[in-house]
């Protein structure tokens, strides 16, 4: 049977394969090729070996810094964003009266672009006329002043806010989750005795188990793509301090005309992100059935 | 017979899935097909340039009766200008794209793509430049010009300039010696040279007790006087390009010692800030930004800050004549506020100077597109649109034939003033831009915080602009 429907799973497949081959492919290439070569606007491609790479890891630059606000960023989105997706789910899950107009109004921010987002907090956190400092100097702290994005002790925890407590995307997957669940284990586990909190800890998560592990994918990979909001904001600064490989790779490229070197930094961040997301599988089990 | 249903099923199925795949084939390939004349389109242009020279070169292959003219696609030019919204200069720029595409209505079309500001339109140029995607007109301020010529995009203007004198009269010699490499000229500038010093609120002053200041340490002491008569001194930003406290970096460099003047008067682009007269400049600047600015001075754009000046928030903003208007625009200014302006030089007799890099022709693709190209820039950079650019923008035109009217003078009291004090100017220093690759205009905004807040300090700063030149391929 299987191999008489070759053809037929070859020809349905066929669109998606040629997709991937003309809008991926040949980019991965191109950019993993030039990655060896020296490249600037109005130069063609010169090979140069792995000096690229070299400067990236030896060099006096940027990339460490940026690689590691990554991380961290990554981390944090993984654990605090998820885990605030999945606590909002749960509330949500009981369907009191509130949870349909909960659940709109915290998809807004989702809703919004970054550059939006990033302009919407620049307003909020200037420091003369920013609703924030003017809140906490309305409460009694009148020479209160913060520049919250480019105070060295304020910049990365105001640009980590942006974007770390708006988990709508997680909740939703897990409120879908959630609402699939048989409801006679609901049923069982009261009759057992078990609390709210216990059904949750011992039923509910269990069994969210590949969906947490899917948000906990699309959160990396968000973090790994994160550019527009910190360009609007920071730009990266103050110094370095809120700079990523995005952001690192978009300087490079674009303000220092050096496109060899920014597609190694691509390159390294492609093979990053593929290495974070097989990671999280394992972790998971994302994929294998809980039954 | 539920053979027959399966068989119709896999057919129909394999059907959609080839049709899908054409669907696919067709999408790529029908950016290019397609003809748009929707002011968006990033390729409309483009695509409307290369059907116009695709029919050309068919028209001339195939021996066609037809004649050429009928053969010919209407060519559409690409503009994009950061002379939008709040600009300053926003009415002068409408009033010029108005004229020009009632002149040209029987010619070309014009698409005008409107960014919202200064830094936005570098970095989006730039992001262009790359991908060879440039509009057919670029402005070569920040590093543009150095970058579209490295890219080989530009196209040489020598032969229109030799065949039209009264353009090349209307640009003047100096200003087409600035924008001449290896013996072609390259752009034409739209005004004439800019001169900089600072404004001030007269009220503000006369309530600290003080005139504008001859020296550094004057000027430091009348930023004493405000601040202790409870007034913020100056209108300082390092957001977007930093033009603000860059100008007032130049002008401490370019005023500080002969070295200075002379650093900050060489069109080369320098890769060695670490000398005593930079690190001097970067010492007066911090102490600005640290004791004699807003509060939202790090991080602050041109908007935050002018806004300040307006309000009467603080006494001193440095800028060109373009702020001008500004100062009796209802809609920014409350009403007399012009009144209350003075401008000044900035210590020790200097004075902010820029020649203008002027617009580039960067459109490719058929000889209809460039020469339709070159005929919008002569008419960007001609006299009708410097004498708007003077009346509406008060920016200082290239001709001698564009001359402020007496009404204008007569309204425009703080325009005289300015050009009284040009000639006055001891020191005329050239601003960052001119004398710093081109690589520098992002990375200000990153570095001034650093200084700012004593994570650097000036010899760190002035090292940190090395690595940056370094990293330059200019």
């Amino acid at each position: 049977m299987y191999k008489k429907n070759k053809l037929q799973i070859l020809l349905y497949i066929l669109p998606t394969l040629l997709l991937a081959a003309i809008i991926y492919g040949i980019s991965v290439i191109t950019l993993v090729g030039t990655s060896f070569t020296e490249w600037y606007i109005g130069s063609s491609p010169r090979f140069i070996g792995l000096d690229n790479y070299i400067e990236m890891f030896t060099g006096r630059n940027d990339f460490y810094k940026a690689f590691w606000n990554m991380v961290i960023w990554i981390g944090m989105q993984c654990v605090i964003h998820v885990s605030i997706g999945l606590l909002f789910a749960l509330i949500l899950s009981k369907q009191e009266w509130y949870w349909k107009i909960a659940r709109t109004v915290y998809m807004i921010p989702n809703i919004i672009s970054g550059a939006a987002v990033g302009m919407l907090f620049i307003f909020i956190l200037n420091p003369e006329y920013g609703a924030v400092n003017n809140i906490i100097r309305a409460i009694g702290f009148k020479d209160f002043s913060v520049n919250w994005f480019m105070d060295y002790n304020t910049a990365f925890f105001s640009v980590t806010m942006m974007w770390l407590p708006y988990a709508a995307v997680p909740s939703l997957l897990f409120l879908a989750e959630i609402f699939s669940i048989d409801r006679a284990l609901y049923e069982s586990a009261r009759i057992d005795g078990a609390t709210d909190l216990q059904i949750n800890l011992y039923v509910v998560i269990p069994l969210l188990k590949n969906t947490i592990g899917t948000a906990v994918i699309l959160a990396a990979t968000g973090m790994i793509q994160k550019l527009d909001i910190i360009m609007v904001t920071t730009g990266g600064g103050p110094g370095n301090e809120t700079i990523n490989l995005p952001m690192y790779i978009y300087k490079s490229a674009l303000m220092d005309n050096n496109f060899g070197y920014a597609n190694a930094l691509g390159t390294f961040l492609i093979i990053f992100g593929i290495s974070i997301i097989f990671t999280i599988r394992l972790i998971f089990k994302v994929g294998q059935s809980d039954m | 017979m539920k053979k027959i249903k399966e068989t119709k099923k896999r057919v129909t199925a394999a059907i959609l899935a080839a049709a899908l795949a054409l669907s696919l084939t067709a999408c790529g390939n029908g950016g290019n097909a397609a003809s748009s004349n929707d002011a968006n389109s990033g390729s409309s242009a483009e695509d409307t340039a290369n059907e116009a020279a695709g029919s050309q070169e068919n028209g001339d292959d195939a021996g066609s009766d037809a004649p050429a003219e009928e053969n010919k696609e209407r060519v559409t030019l690409k503009y994009a200008t950061f002379r939008v919204g709040a600009h300053v200069m926003a009415p002068s720029e409408a009033e010029i794209l108005r004229l020009a595409k009632e002149k040209f209505k029987d010619e070309f079309d014009i698409e005008v793509e409107e960014i919202p500001s200064d830094s936005t339109y570098i970095d989006k140029m730039k992001v262009l430049a790359a991908s060879n995607d440039l509009p057919d007109i670029i402005e070569g301020k920040s590093g543009l010009f150095e970058i579209a010529l490295q890219g080989n995009l530009a196209v040489p203007l020598t032969k229109y300039f030799e065949e039209d004198p009264e353009w090349r009269a209307a640009i003047g010699e100096a200003n087409i010696a600035f924008n001449t490499r290896d013996g072609e000229i390259w752009s034409a500038g739209l005004s004439g040279d800019s001169a900089v010093g600072y404004y001030y609120n007269k009220e503000l002053f006369a309530k600290a007790g003080i005139e504008p200041a001859k020296t550094w340490d004057e000027f430091f002491s009348n930023c004493d006087k405000l601040k202790e008569a409870g007034i913020t001194p100056l209108s300082l930003a390092t957001g977007e390009v930093a033009y603000s406290s860059n100008l007032f970096l130049a002008a401490a460099i370019g005023t500080s010692s002969p070295e200075g003047y002379e650093f900050m008067t060489s069109l080369s682009k320098h890769n060695d800030f670490n000398r005593p007269e930079v690190i001097k400049g970067i010492e007066i600047v911090k102490r600005l930004l640290q004791e004699y600015t807003t509060q939202d001075a790090v991080g602050a754009v041109y908007a935050n800050i002018s806004n300040n000046f307006y309000m009467e928030k603080t006494a001193m903003i440095p800028n060109g004549p373009w702020m001008i208007p500004d100062f009796s625009n209802p809609e920014k200014a409350p009403e007399g506020f012009y009144d209350k302006v003075g401008v000044a030089l900035f210590p020790n007799n200097g004075m902010v100077v820029g020649s203008d890099y002027g617009a580039l022709v960067t459109a490719k693709g058929s000889d209809a597109q460039i020469e339709a190209a070159v005929k919008f820039l002569k008419f960007l950079s001609g006299e009708e649109a410097q004498k708007i650019r003077l009346e509406m923008g008060s920016v200082p035109p290239l001709s001698p034939n564009v001359t402020p009217s007496p009404e204008f003078i007569e309204s425009n009291p703080l325009f005289a003033d300015l050009l009284a004090l040009q000639g006055e100017a001891e020191y005329k220093c050239y601003d960052m831009s001119f004398v710093s690759p081109s690589n520098f205009s992002s990375e200000w905004k990153t570095l001034y915080p650093e200084l700012v807040y004593d994570r650097i300090t000036p010899e760190e700063f002035a090292l940190k602009l090395n690595d940056i030149a370094a990293r330059s391929h200019e």
